[in-house]
């Protein structure tokens, strides 16, 4: 039964924490009731929000005291990750954190044992699992539409890109279509192994750090998976924001998701484009997360959910490097 | 005009008889098989009544120019090693062999006896791959740097006489299918295989000892990423899916299934046709007989094919040993 409205503060609404930001700003059972930043910190975008939000913007110990405080959404820097969510936690305070869960998978550990120990739920940012067309998958997969499933094949690679990400592609998206590859079949990976270089950025290069890789994975009952992830510098040839796609065989047939599909394709002033059905990923995350703190039920994305992915990618990277497969 | 001897009536000759009966400058003089019937009913389909189950003394023969080799994989080098002990010019069917050691003596043996040798890579020929490496070869892309190839289908109908369920006869699915794929990208991609990670997967004939479907990660020696991705385990048996992604330094390059020329919904379900499949085994055919007629040089002699063969067996060595191996 739902208990009335959820209270929820936001700790620096700055990149996909301010997207998941709106999203509980906008949710009908969600009351925002204060912004803050890490200690000493005075962000004017930060404050901005909060004047939109017409709530305060305050120090974030004041936060943790306030009244009835049920979640802080936060992002940090990545090696404060740990430390946050702890202060959080230690609150009694739920958590919707930011990806990627941590830097490191020692890191992981300690945030799933602050979250069982202070008994607090926590909720990662991967947004990409509630798209529509893998909810219905993962509906269709479970009625065994397609049989047993044996292999499953994702491919996550922007298009148009100006210049790779700082800390390279597998570690800042990952973590996306390997979430929801292990939504569609919750099975356990047991060894990786992945190619990965920067082909097309020159800031890519210099960092060296990968802006494509090719990842492949041994899973629990024999099941092939593989992920082909990156960003490129030129436009899909179909006018896609990039390739969203994820293709599983069963052993009584084969399911495919393009989720940049269905759309519109257009030509205008501005060229040719395709235009995705409207939808919100971002906002079905925060909506189921909000509707398991109301209703008391398990709710998905979690940290162990983050932390299988984040083991992944870095074994990935791991393997790239030396060129052998990292069993897990 | 060019006289050929058919070896082998099996179920691939089918193909070069459609494309022989065409051929304005060579025809078909003989055909051989093991099975007389096989053979005759061959000889019925070129129009000529020629046909035995030895090939000796027909290839001996002073009227004859070239011989066409269609036989199981592992009578590759008895039959070629004759042929061109005799002075004949040879098409090979693909594989190569089944071992390298095969493979080098049929080399050898082309060199050593100064005849023609081109080994049936008919991917090479067919539209699909021809305009791939017309657009690479254009530079509209720049560099290639991830070349992936889905190749689908169901079982192949056969009985247990059948050649393809044999390993041992045909060198397993894996180098008799794939290496085709992998010539296809070495010769996309213009750089050698340097490693090979593969995974197998018989999902759907646990019955028989073959690998049904596999997938091989390519590391190449100008850092690119090679993926051959091919089922024969597909369900229903009629889905054929395919999907080829070229990524490039400066563009890319997509085709697959959703690129067909016809969809035909039927009462059974979608038809998906596609004509990029057209004429390879006319092109293959008539680019052997001007290779020896103009005496140039075939495209696919026996180094390139060699080194699909060298990179699909140690693929087989991968799936075993769940290990990477360098191609040296």
């Amino acid at each position: 039964m739902a208990r009335g409205k959820l209270k929820v503060a936001i700790f620096s609404p700055t990149g996909m924490n301010l997207a998941a930001a709106d999203g509980f700003a906008k949710h009908p059972n969600v009351e925002i009731v204060a912004v803050t930043e890490d200690d000493g910190v005075s962000s004017e975008g930060s404050k901005e929000w909060a004047a939109n939000q017409n709530v305060p913007f305050m120090n974030f110990e004041d936060v943790l005291k306030i009244p009835g405080l049920q979640v802080v959404s936060y992002t940090s820097e990545m090696s404060r990750r740990v430390e946050i969510a702890e202060r959080i936690a230690s609150s009694g305070i739920n958590i919707f954190g930011d990806k990627p869960l941590t830097e490191t998978v020692k890191e992981g550990d300690q945030i799933i044992n602050i979250v069982k120990k202070y008994n607090v739920k926590m909720a990662v940012g991967h947004n990409y699992r509630f798209e529509p067309s893998i909810r219905d998958a993962k509906v269709r997969l479970s009625n065994g539409d397609v049989g047993l499933p044996w292999a499953i094949h994702s491919d996550w690679i922007i298009a148009t890109g100006k210049k790779g990400a700082a800390i390279g592609e597998t570690k800042i998206h990952g973590m996306y279509p390997l979430d929801a590859m292990l939504y569609l079949i919750p099975e356990k990976v047991i060894s990786v192994y992945a190619i990965a270089g920067s082909y097309f950025f020159d800031n890519s290069k210099e960092a060296g750090v990968d802006d494509l890789s090719f990842i492949t994975m041994n899973m629990e009952r024999g099941i092939i998976a593989t992920l082909a992830l990156g960003r490129t510098p030129h436009p899909h040839p179909n006018g896609y924001g990039g390739d969203q796609t994820i293709r599983i065989m069963g052993t009584h047939g084969m399911l495919y998701i393009d989720a940049n599909r269905p759309s519109w394709m257009s030509v205008g002033k501005s060229g040719s484009s395709n235009k995705k059905y409207h939808h919100d990923n971002i906002y079905h995350m925060v909506d189921h997360y909000v509707n398991s703190l109301l209703n008391g039920t398990d709710h998905m994305g979690t940290e162990k959910d983050a932390r299988a992915t984040l083991e992944i990618t870095l074994a990935a990277l791991e393997s790239a490097q030396n060129n052998r497969l990292v069993t897990l | 005009m060019i006289n050929v001897v058919l070896v082998g009536a099996g179920m691939v000759s089918i193909k070069h008889i459609q494309a022989w009966l065409v051929q304005q400058d060579a025809k078909v003089v003989h055909v051989v098989d093991h099975n007389l019937d096989k053979a005759k009913a061959a000889a019925k389909s070129l129009g000529i009544s020629e046909y035995s189950t030895d090939y000796n003394e027909i290839i001996s023969s002073d009227e004859v120019d070239a011989v066409d080799i269609c036989v199981t994989a592992k009578e590759h080098v008895d039959v070629a090693t004759f042929a061109a002990n005799s002075g004949k010019h040879i098409l090979l069917e693909k594989p190569i062999s089944t071992t390298l050691t095969d493979a080098d003596l049929i080399i050898q043996s082309a060199e050593k006896n100064d005849v023609k040798l081109m080994v049936g890579h008919t991917h090479h020929f067919y539209d699909y791959g021809i305009s791939a490496k017309e657009i690479i070869d254009s530079g509209e892309i720049g560099n290639p740097v991830y070349i992936r190839h889905v190749a689908g289908g169901g079982f192949w109908p056969q009985d247990w006489t059948g050649n393809r369920i044999s390993p041992e006869r045909t060198g397993g699915n894996v180098v008799d299918n794939g290496v085709h794929i992998v010539d296809m990208i070495n010769w996309w991609m213009d750089s050698r295989p340097v490693s090979v990670y593969a995974q197998a997967l018989n999902p759907t004939s646990a019955h028989i000892d073959m690998n049904q479907y596999f997938l091989m990660t390519l590391k190449y020696q100008n850092g690119g990423i090679g993926v051959v991705d091919m089922s024969r385990a597909n369900m229903p048996t009629s889905n054929e899916f395919s999907q080829i992604t070229i990524l490039g330094t400066e563009g890319e390059i997509r085709t697959g299934s959703d690129v067909n020329t016809q969809w035909v919904y039927k009462e059974d379900g979608l038809l998906l046709d596609n004509g990029g499949f057209q004429n390879g085994f006319n092109r293959e055919i008539d680019t052997f007989v001007n290779s020896i007629i103009k005496d140039t040089d075939p495209p696919i002699g026996g180094i390139h094919s060699k080194l699909a063969l060298q990179v699909c067996l140690a693929a087989e060595i991968s799936i075993k040993t769940d290990s990477v191996i360098a191609i040296k």
